[in-house]
């Protein structure tokens, strides 16, 4: 019996007979599964490691990228590909060529153009290219991994973790996407606001991917999925009087283009956004606060993004090659400060957090962390991760850890495991009414002139062209940019306050919150999870993110300004200025 | 490659077919009407920064509105099929003076800073040109104060050379050029053609891939210049590669350029040409690896139009004479013998086509706003005159642009090269430039000379802190043996230093031919040709390539025996 059959036993009949037969890519199908049988049977090479996994991976992208600005297009991109890419595993579970790093910059990844039509002899052709570049680079990896191990410790766990093969078509399909219309959509919505002097500059990005995954690897799984995505982007900027720079912006994610593609309410966001800029330029510099921080709807869903939903991932220490190479991608890894704390309380005692991608909704919105099956073939389900502010697991892909052997079907886009959709519920909510007077005896009891609230905040993945980031010389979590702050006064009243950066530990803040509302709501944003080889040496895919959450109150915050981002007004006058 | 290095390759392909957009966005506004927004905001920024301490004494601005679509093919299929573009805008300002400005003594190296926005409105343009100003002219400011002090404390060894030597006023405009387009009878032809690679199972790619770019370029300056030029170039590459059983990967391709669709070669001439790829890849797998060897060569006129643009070309280039880091190979030989006295060597941006072909280097202004001007480097073996852009040289006669002043976008304008055409006055035939290599291989009992047949491209260094050399990469290579019969080899870099190579050149042939391609500098990658016989050199050097030894595939081809 050959090394395929060894493996998958039934599940390959299955295979071959359903689902290749149900998938509209039959072509593509037969292809992959004719050399994956090939490949993991007669991949050899004496005195070499054979191949004891071989997973396919066929993305197929039709997209538009556009950027537009004062009611015409500044850039444009768009096109067709068909992409390959082989996960190669040789040696067995306990020891293979994946999680290393070295100075080669290569992983258990080969990535290879294929063509676009379903030819199924070229397309053969193409695969075996691919799989025998990734099983040659695959067993010179796991020879440099073997020699570095004998030096160094690393976990006792296994490479690959064990899982069910899943056999999952999706049935769904792209809806018609036109891309002048999109080109139009751009260019009439970036023509909002160009007259108004005060802004510097404005800018209108705007994407959309009909994109389907189409997998196979050796131990008998094999999905198709479709995983469109779309956004909207406006951003803006201008200076205050002091030279300071005052931006903001308007991100709206879905998953198909007609899903966002809203003219008319979008341009209201974006005169929102353009009208927030205008009272927050010519409002009061906070400086520097330390106190109680209230923070409501965005700013409350990209403070648990920024700084707790990086720190469920269950991330696995790499071995390196040397210590050279350590220290070289150790900055570049992240590591979850909370993995130490399995099994203790990491948040409030009445919280539950957990991620589901399996959900579609949330209270009638819809959310765009959505997907059945991972990249590795593993079908998603509702994890619970924090029960009673006690951390009970982490979000993991087929990496295992001592701590986490199995996989949690969250590795959303191939890059590793990610948050997806991300749901905090408390059962002792406070009304907004209440929150805001928790807020103010706060504020009494520390002998304060006023506490601080914020509801919109900056994201380090939104770059703002032409304006320095607020993040700079922080790290992710430890800085979080408001773009629109008030100060509340003990009579209620409230003053709208620029340049309120906060910079404190907020993961450790969130363990001890006074308090929060009762009422949640849902906010999508995309987020980078950096970690392990493959999303460093094959590149991250920012992760399409819902969260929902309270809000939020954080009792003592310190916010300064970093004085390094100031850059003095213009010399001339802006053009329309007369 | 850094500063003073060039790294020179054919251009990564693609062919062309697009849409019914000429630019990246067919709304754009008129284009006087860009040009007028663009003077009014260079006037404007001129006014109000007159009052400044240190004001700029020039500034120029330019749009280049790119628009590029292009499908590729492999073994008789699609495989990629993009439309992409972009609107860039570009600023050049000067504070100080024309003799010591803000970029003197400065080796001009820098990341290129592109900004992009659109063409819809006057305003639109106006308030992007406002904060590219505003930002510029704070830059130079303060790159102005590190330039005083540098000059304090450095000793200038140029004398009165200008940063910006004065230039006339240009005006000139072009018709918009339609892209001829029709992307599905392109996708069609382009996979007829990389059908010919079906059928050979030692081939590990076979590809037919075809572009066009359309470049649309405003320029305005505060001397009162403005300029809107229009360039389309369409371009074909096929190429294939395989592994010898060595391990070595030997990859073939050709490229065709031209400006409009009916430049480019038939059907039936592509057909051919991938036909010779496909013979001479599987010829180039059972050649023989060469060791290094020294002795004389023919370089067919591509080979030795590469060879003169990295070992002439880069060392005639005017601003490198000011960087005290060059070598300056040739500062100090002007009106001296630096070739045959049948040789001479021109740079001519005004020439459009050498027989049928299209030529890449060809413009009407330069990144300067200069007209580019036929500039005779060499007469009769003489070396006469330099490369130069607006950075210009303290002797006499060196003190003006001759419109050599290039750049990509988003970076600074340095002399750079053209079309280089190599004149020879008393041309043999092929065959007699063979039968006197062949009487110097008796003549020094030799076994063999080399000819070299096909280059994909080469690069030289010019800096003092490194070895001064060059390297050509040939693809194609024959042993030619004192009986006149040849046999193809492989494996060799052609390399050497710049003077041992000229005082061996022997003589040329009549057999002229055209090398198109792109030269990447410290101001970027700029289009440029080379027009150049084959000549006889009476002594080069060849050293063993960088080869890889991976084995061959360990399966065989799908639907073969065993598979």
């Amino acid at each position: 019996m050959n090394r395929l059959c060894q493996l998958l036993g039934t599940a390959v009949l299955l295979l071959a007979s359903t689902a290749a037969a149900a998938d509209e890519n039959s072509v593509l199908v037969q292809a992959l599964q004719d050399e994956l049988e090939r490949n993991i049977d007669g991949l050899e090479l004496e005195g070499v490691v054979e191949p004891y996994f071989i997973g396919y991976t066929v993305h197929t992208d039709h997209s538009i990228t556009v950027a537009a600005s004062k009611g015409g297009l500044e850039n444009m991109n768009t096109g067709q590909t068909r992409r390959l890419e082989v996960e190669m595993r040789v040696g067995s579970r306990e020891l293979d060529n994946s999680n290393f790093m070295s100075r080669n910059f290569r992983n258990q990844r080969t990535n290879r153009t294929l063509a676009l039509d379903d030819d199924y002899q070229l397309l053969r052709k193409q695969i075996r290219l691919a799989t025998d570049t990734a099983y040659r680079d695959a067993v010179e990896i796991y020879a440099a991994k073997e020699a570095a191990m004998k030096n160094s410790q690393q976990e006792s766990a296994l490479d690959f973790s064990i899982e069910e093969p899943t056999i999952y078509i999706d049935e769904r399909r792209s809806p018609k996407l036109d891309f002048a219309d999109v080109r139009n959509f751009a260019r009439e919505l970036s023509e909002v606001g160009q007259d108004e002097a005060f802004i510097h500059d404005s800018d209108v990005q705007v994407f959309a991917n009909q994109h389907v995954d189409t997998y196979l690897n050796s131990e008998g799984s094999h999905f198709t999925r479709m995983d469109d995505t779309a956004y909207i982007r406006v951003t803006a900027w201008t200076q205050s009087e002091d030279g300071r720079y005052v931006s903001d912006y308007v991100n709206i994610l879905g998953r198909s283009w007609n899903e966002i593609a809203d003219l008319p309410e979008v341009k209201r966001e974006v005169k929102a956004m353009h009208e927030r800029l205008r009272t927050t330029r010519v409002a009061e510099p906070l400086d520097r606060y330390n106190g109680p921080v209230l923070f409501q709807g965005q700013a409350a869903a990209e403070l648990i993004g920024q700084a707790l939903a990086r720190n469920l991932i269950n991330y696995k220490q790499p071995v390196f090659e040397n210590e050279a190479i350590a220290a070289m991608f150790n900055r570049a890894m992240l590591v979850s400060s909370l993995k130490e704390r399995l099994g203790s309380r990491v948040l409030p005692r009445s919280w539950s957090v957990y991620e589901d991608p399996t959900q579609t909704t949330y209270q009638g919105t819809k959310l765009v962390g959505h997907y059945l099956v991972d990249s590795d073939g593993v079908l998603t389900r509702r994890v619970n991760l924090v029960e009673n502010g006690i951390l009970k697991t982490l979000l993991s892909d087929r990496n295992p850890t001592e701590d986490i052997q199995y996989s949690t079907g969250n590795n959303a886009t191939g890059s590793g495991p990610a948050v997806s959709n991300l749901f905090i519920e408390a059962n002792d909510g406070l009304s907004d009414e209440e929150l805001k007077q928790l807020l103010l005896d706060i504020v009494a009891e520390n002998g304060e002139d006023f506490g601080l609230r914020i509801d919109r905040v900056a994201s380090p993945y939104i770059q703002i062209t032409g304006v320095p980031s607020p993040f700079l010389g922080s790290q992710i979590g430890q800085s979080l940019p408001g773009l629109r702050a008030y100060k509340v006064y003990p009579n209620g009243d409230e003053e709208l306050v620029r340049d309120a950066v906060v910079r404190t530990d907020l993961l450790k803040e969130l363990r001890n919150l006074p308090g929060y509302s009762a009422k949640t709501s849902v906010h999508n944003s995309t987020y980078l999870f950096q970690g392990g080889d493959v999303s460093i040496f094959s590149g991250n895919v920012p992760v399409f993110v819902s969260i929902v959450t309270p809000d939020l109150l954080i009792e003592d915050a310190s916010l300064s300004y970093m004085e390094g981002v100031v850059r003095s007004l213009p010399i001339v006058p802006h053009p329309h200025a007369n | 490659m850094h500063t003073s290095d060039c790294r020179w390759t054919r251009l990564g392909a693609v062919f062309a077919l697009v849409f019914t957009v000429g630019a990246v966005d067919a709304q754009r506004i008129d284009d006087r009407n860009i040009l007028n927004a663009m003077e009014a905001e260079l006037e404007r920024s001129m006014s109000e920064l007159a009052e400044q301490p240190d004001p700029p004494f020039y500034i120029s601005y330019e749009v280049t509105d790119n628009y590029r679509a292009s499908v590729s093919t492999t073994f008789g299929r699609v495989t990629r099929s993009s439309e992409s573009g972009g609107t860039y805008y570009d600023i050049d300002l000067r504070v100080g003076q024309s003799e010591m400005d803000n970029t003197h003594l400065t080796d001009r190296r820098r990341f290129p800073q592109v900004t992009l926005g659109s063409l819809a409105s006057q305003e639109g343009i106006r308030n992007n040109f406002w904060l590219l100003t505003d930002r510029t002219f704070k830059q130079a400011s303060e790159e102005l104060v590190n330039v005083r002090t540098k000059s304090e404390i450095q000793i200038d060894t140029e004398g009165p050379a200008f940063d910006l030597a004065p230039s006339v006023k240009v005006s000139h405009s072009e018709l918009d050029i339609p892209i001829q387009f029709a992307r599905t009878e392109w996708e069609k032809r382009l996979q007829r053609i990389s059908n010919v690679f079906n059928g050979h199972p030692t081939l590990l790619s076979g590809n037919a891939q075809g572009s066009v770019i359309k470049n649309v370029r405003f320029f305005v300056n505060s001397e009162g210049s403005r300029i809107q030029s229009d360039e389309l170039t369409y371009t074909i590459v096929l190429s294939a590669t395989t592994k010898a059983e060595d391990g070595s990967n030997l990859n073939l391709s050709k490229l065709f350029h031209a400006r409009k669709p009916s430049g480019l070669p038939s059907d039936r001439e592509l057909t051919r040409t991938a036909d010779e790829i496909v013979t001479t890849l599987i010829n180039l797998r059972n050649a023989p690896n060469i060791e290094p060897y020294t002795g004389p060569a023919i370089l067919s006129g591509r080979a030795a139009g590469v060879l003169f643009h990295e070992i002439l070309g880069h060392r005639l280039e005017g601003h490198r004479l000011k960087q005290t880091n060059d070598a300056q190979t040739f500062k100090d030989k002007i009106n001296q013998r630096v070739l045959p006295e049948s040789m001479s060597v021109v740079f001519d941006p005004s020439m459009k086509k050498f027989g049928d072909t299209d030529l890449l280097g060809t413009y009407e202004y330069d990144s300067e706003g200069v007209t580019g001007q036929k500039v005779r480097v060499i007469e009769d073996g003489i070396l006469k005159r330099f490369l130069l852009g607006r950075s210009t040289l303290a002797d006499e006669g060196f003190r003006e642009s001759n419109g050599h002043g290039r750049k990509a976008i988003g970076l600074k304008s340095v002399a750079r090269q053209s079309n280089l055409l190599v004149e020879v006055d008393d041309p043999y035939t092929p065959l007699e430039l063979e039968e006197q290599m062949i009487a110097i291989l008796k003549e020094r009992n030799l076994e063999y000379g080399l000819y070299f047949d096909d280059i994909v491209g080469g690069f030289t260094i010019t800096t003092r802190s490194l070895p001064n050399s060059f390297t050509v990469r040939p693809v194609i290579v024959y042993k030619i043996y004192q009986d006149g019969s040849r046999e193809l080899v492989r494996g060799v870099d052609l390399i050497g230093t710049p003077l041992a190579v000229f005082d061996n050149v022997i003589a040329a042939a009549d057999d002229t031919a055209v090398f198109n391609g792109q030269c990447g500098a410290e101001s970027g990658n700029v289009p440029v040709s080379a027009i150049s016989p084959s000549i006889l050199v009476g002594q080069i050097e060849v050293q063993r390539a960088s080869q890889s030894r991976a084995i061959l595939p360990i399966l065989p081809p799908p639907g073969s025996t065993g598979s």
